[in-house]
């Protein structure tokens, strides 16, 4: 699952503003994690996707986008592993796709053997081998063509590594450093592929769904040009040329053998995509649900002033919510709040209730005091300083009173700008300041928000983030946000908003990455999440949720939570 | 004459590449870094000193602005890669002269993403200009031949209400409830007017009815004001006098002389509408000009930006002038030298 942060830079505005679109006084959304009408799905007729914003990358090994990832995964690229079309956490237990189970590995967790199963084919009819994968998953490591994309395959990968402790391979087209890679991933046959890793990952097969893992043929890469020709070996494919900013219609993969295939049941003939659209007119769409509104759905989430429509009468058949794996969280900055009891006296003054109903109630979210998602198997329900989610800024005052500082003590909080974040701003002040803090509210202009507070020049006491896991493990979680050796240069803070780098929390990512067990690792996230919450370094505030409206032809309608609670291609039907 | 030409054609031409550098030097102190936002979540700061260089943004900004000016008279190839060109020409792009350069975030020519955008523009301005000069003026007239009557007092109130309104406001309404929800206009998008006359108009027509909407109605004021000057004049008695049908005297002799001072108003209007079609654009999904440097500001693309930025530039001074050469053209006491 995913969208963040390297995503919302892009368009700070649009997510952010998804979010704050969450925002409504409704009641709570009718169905959690909606289940299809089941059954009674047939193949054919034609699904419409109305998207307000376009997917950065459709390229596989440069997509990065939770909708995008969801729509690709689903149509046009297979993975060795995905996650399986169901409801809620059960929607994050990974299921074999393209390989006959979820791997076999080695005892250490750094080999990993797959095999792939037989009738997968690519559009044109030829079979999809282990050269097609390794070639793939290669093109992630040409990272000034092949841009954007996630980098874990430049870190897992057993490549030779240059004096700078980076990977030493430049992709399949300069290919300096080709015969180290080629000893990362061997295919000892066609349909057999090992990944040799550097470290013991012991999650890989949740890596392994994310299409930055997908194969790709060589003969029919172009480079940076590829995001509009995705060759695919998925149930559909392009018609003519996808359109990065309009969209496209991709049509049935004549070469799709659905028996290799136990997750995609790939019911509607035909997928029409539209960018672009605001989010309030796809939603007048939908709600007049008129000639092809009938069949369609929607990756933008309902907008305020369509929520009280959606959420009321007879709409409300035709809509759904899900609580979509992203976490709402305040981080302090420990450079410029080095104490911890002042740190901890922030934590404890917030009230989460009032936040999330400035987020628009429980349609929105739902309090939390962890950064991990309650969809993981990392997630444990937690109060740390014992205030429970309403807070106490009586109880945070006497903490910071112990810290013997000046008494108001001054801070900024920085947040990315719109009228939901105006209101929790507001609350925050106001909680804050009860505990005697001194509160500047610098709300920021929303396209430039993340690179504002990641300038360890500009960046505030206290700046708000939202994050989702790429995939579902606390590894997706605490390392990318957590670890200052990855993130913190000397003109950037990269995710780590709180400067945090701390060398024992450092020490325990190492070890807890090491793990070879990955229950072991889970609950050495768990751990890891409690210390930097105790340690009043990050402040968690809401579980987000989701709100959808589709067309009343759409059968089988399910959010998936594993990808960032979008719809779930896989099972969508429209006849 | 021919001296002025040449010395407008020069300032115009110096001005352009002015802006051109303006836009340049404001995009690199923006508090944002493109080369940030070529690598996903998790972006290390090696790999953002990478791509920037990829992109050619550790540069300084003038040899930066160099190669852009340079590229208007040779071709240039993306990314300017020796080692990629010897093993991989098929991943480069070519880019002919003149070419406006390469847009990372959308991966193609500037050429390219203009050549789709512009038609798009130019077919909702040139329309919504037909629209709104044929129902404006006529409307004028209409009010003018009438004047004091209840029809004049009706224009004149619905022209008043009609320019009151913001064109997002009209185009959303006239999207969401219009359209969308009551289908009374068909459903707004552009198809090439090459291959579908027909759904191009249709498809045109709420976009070219927003954004005329308030020209439209300052125009049916403008004209109705003319009008009624030119139509006190003596000319016109004489031509009444003389027994002229009064359709020949509004048409032939007071419009006539109350023409050109609309032209000339049009012209200047041309060049400001092309703020207005980035609204339209918006609220109608057209991905015309407007829209496509909209996108480029928060994908921080700064080669479509600075393409966006000099195509309105040279609108509005291209159109000022062509407007002076017509006064010259119009009015015989006007003599450039």
């Amino acid at each position: 699952m995913r969208l963040a942060r390297g995503a919302v830079m892009c368009l700070a505005g649009g997510i952010v503003a998804v979010l704050a679109l969450s925002a409504c006084t409704g009641k709570s959304g009718k169905k959690d994690s909606a289940g299809g009408s089941g059954g009674d799905q047939a193949r054919g007729g034609t699904l419409y996707l109305n998207t307000s914003r376009a997917y950065t990358h459709l390229d596989p090994q440069r997509n990065y986008f939770g909708d995008a990832i969801e729509f690709e995964s689903r149509t046009l690229a297979r993975t060795l592993t995905t996650f399986p079309a169901a409801e809620g956490a059960k929607s994050t237990e990974v299921v074999p796709d393209a390989a006959t189970d979820t791997g076999t590995r080695s005892a250490d967790a750094k080999t990993w053997t797959f095999t792939l199963k037989p009738d997968l084919k690519w559009q044109d009819g030829k079979p999809v081998t282990c050269a097609d994968f390794k070639y793939g998953i290669s093109r992630s490591f040409a990272t000034d063509i092949i841009t954007s994309g996630p980098l874990y395959a430049l870190d897992y990968l057993n490549v030779p590594r240059d004096s700078a402790d980076q990977a030493a391979y430049n992709g399949p087209y300069k290919k300096s450093g080709q015969a180290g890679f080629d000893k990362s991933i061997d295919c000892p046959s066609p349909n057999k592929i090992v990944f040799h890793l550097r470290h013991p990952v012991a999650d890989f097969y949740q890596t392994l769904t994310m299409p930055a893992f997908a194969a790709v043929r060589q003969d029919k890469d172009n480079g940076a040009k590829y995001d509009s020709n995705v060759f695919s070996d998925g149930p559909y494919m392009i018609q003519g040329k996808w359109d990065p900013v309009r969209g496209g219609t991709l049509v049935r993969n004549p070469n799709w053998v659905a028996t290799s295939d136990t997750v995609r049941k790939a019911y509607p003939d035909k997928i029409v995509v539209t960018f672009g659209e605001t989010a309030d007119t796809v939603y007048q769409k939908l709600e007049s649900n008129s000639g092809t509104q009938k069949n369609a759905v929607t990756t933008t989430v309902a907008p305020p002033a369509a929520i009280p429509t959606v959420l009321s009468g007879p709409m409300q058949s035709r809509s759904a919510s899900v609580t979509d794996g992203f976490i709402n969280y305040l981080s302090v900055n420990v450079v410029k709040v080095p104490d911890k009891q002042i740190r901890q006296a922030i934590a404890m003054a917030v009230d989460r209730n009032a936040y999330v109903t400035a987020w628009g109630g429980s349609a929105a979210g739902a309090p939390t005091n962890s950064l991990i998602s309650p969809l993981l198997k990392a997630y444990t329900k937690y109060d740390p300083f014992g205030v429970g989610d309403k807070g106490d800024p009586a109880k945070a005052k006497a903490v910071l009173q112990a810290a013997g500082v000046h008494i108001p003590y001054p801070i900024t909080y920085q947040y990315s700008k719109d009228n939901t974040q105006d209101k929790a701003a507001i609350n925050i002040k106001s909680e804050l300041e009860a505990a005697g803090f001194k509160v500047t509210l610098d709300g920021l202009n929303p396209d430039t928000y993340y690179d504002v507070v990641a300038n360890p020049k500009q960046t505030a006491e206290l700046t708000w983030a939202r994050w989702a896991a790429d995939y579902p493990s606390g590894s997706a979680v605490i390392p990318p946000l957590m670890d200052g050796r990855i993130n913190i240069s000397a003109d950037t803070l990269g995710n780590d908003q709180a400067a945090y780098n701390d060398p024992s929390a450092n020490k325990a990512i190492d070890a807890a990455l090491a793990l070879t067990d990955d229950a072991a690792q889970q609950q050495a996230w768990t751990a890891l999440d409690q210390r930097i919450v105790k340690e009043g370094v990050i402040i968690p505030m809401m579980a987000d949720k989701s709100l959808y409206l589709y067309g009343s032809n759409v059968k089988g309608y399910l959010l998936n939570a594993a990808f960032g609670g979008f719809v779930d291609l896989a099972v969508v039907a429209v006849q | 004459m021919l001296a002025y030409v040449v010395r407008r054609c020069a300032a115009i031409v110096v001005m352009l590449i002015a802006v051109s550098l303006l836009t340049y030097v404001l995009f690199f102190a923006i508090p944002r870094d493109p080369a940030r936002l070529t690598c996903g979540k998790v972006c290390t700061p090696e790999l953002i000193s990478q791509n920037r260089q990829a992109l050619g943004l550790d540069r300084s900004v003038a040899v930066q602005y160099g190669d852009f000016l340079k590229g208007l008279f040779v071709s240039r190839d993306f990314p300017d890669d020796a080692e990629l060109k010897r093993t991989h020409p098929e991943l480069i792009t070519h880019c002919h002269a003149p070419c406006l350069g390469y847009s990372p975030s959308q991966q193609t020519t500037i050429n390219n993403i203009m050549g789709r955008a512009a038609p798009v523009t130019l077919s909702l301005t040139v329309g919504a200009l037909v629209l709104w000069l044929v129902v404006g003026v006529g409307l004028g007239v209409l009010s003018a031949v009438r004047r004091g009557r209840v029809l004049d007092k009706l224009l004149l109130g619905v022209s008043l209400i009609g320019y009151s309104f913001p064109t997002f406001f009209v185009g959303l309404i006239l999207y969401d409830i219009v359209s969308v929800k009551y289908g009374l206009l068909p459903e707004p998008g552009y198809v090439s007017p090459g291959s579908d006359p027909g759904g191009w108009f249709t498809g045109m027509l709420a976009p070219w009815i927003t954004l005329a909407l308030a020209y439209t109605a300052l125009y049916v004021r403008l004209t109705r004001a003319k009008m009624l000057d030119s139509m006190s004049g003596d000319y016109i008695r004489t031509a009444r006098a003389k027994g002229l049908p009064g359709h020949r005297v509004v048409l032939k002799h007071g419009l006539r002389a109350s023409l050109p001072p609309i032209i000339t108003i049009a012209g200047l209007d041309i060049a400001g509408v092309l703020g207005a079609t980035a609204i339209t654009e918006q609220v109608f999904n057209l991905n015309g000009v407007g829209s496509t440097v909209i996108a480029a500001v928060k994908d921080a693309d700064l080669p479509i930006i600075v393409v966006g930025v000099l195509i309105a530039a040279t609108a509005v001074v291209v159109v000022n002038f062509v407007v002076d050469l017509l006064y010259a053209a119009i009015d015989p006491k006007v003599r450039y030298t």
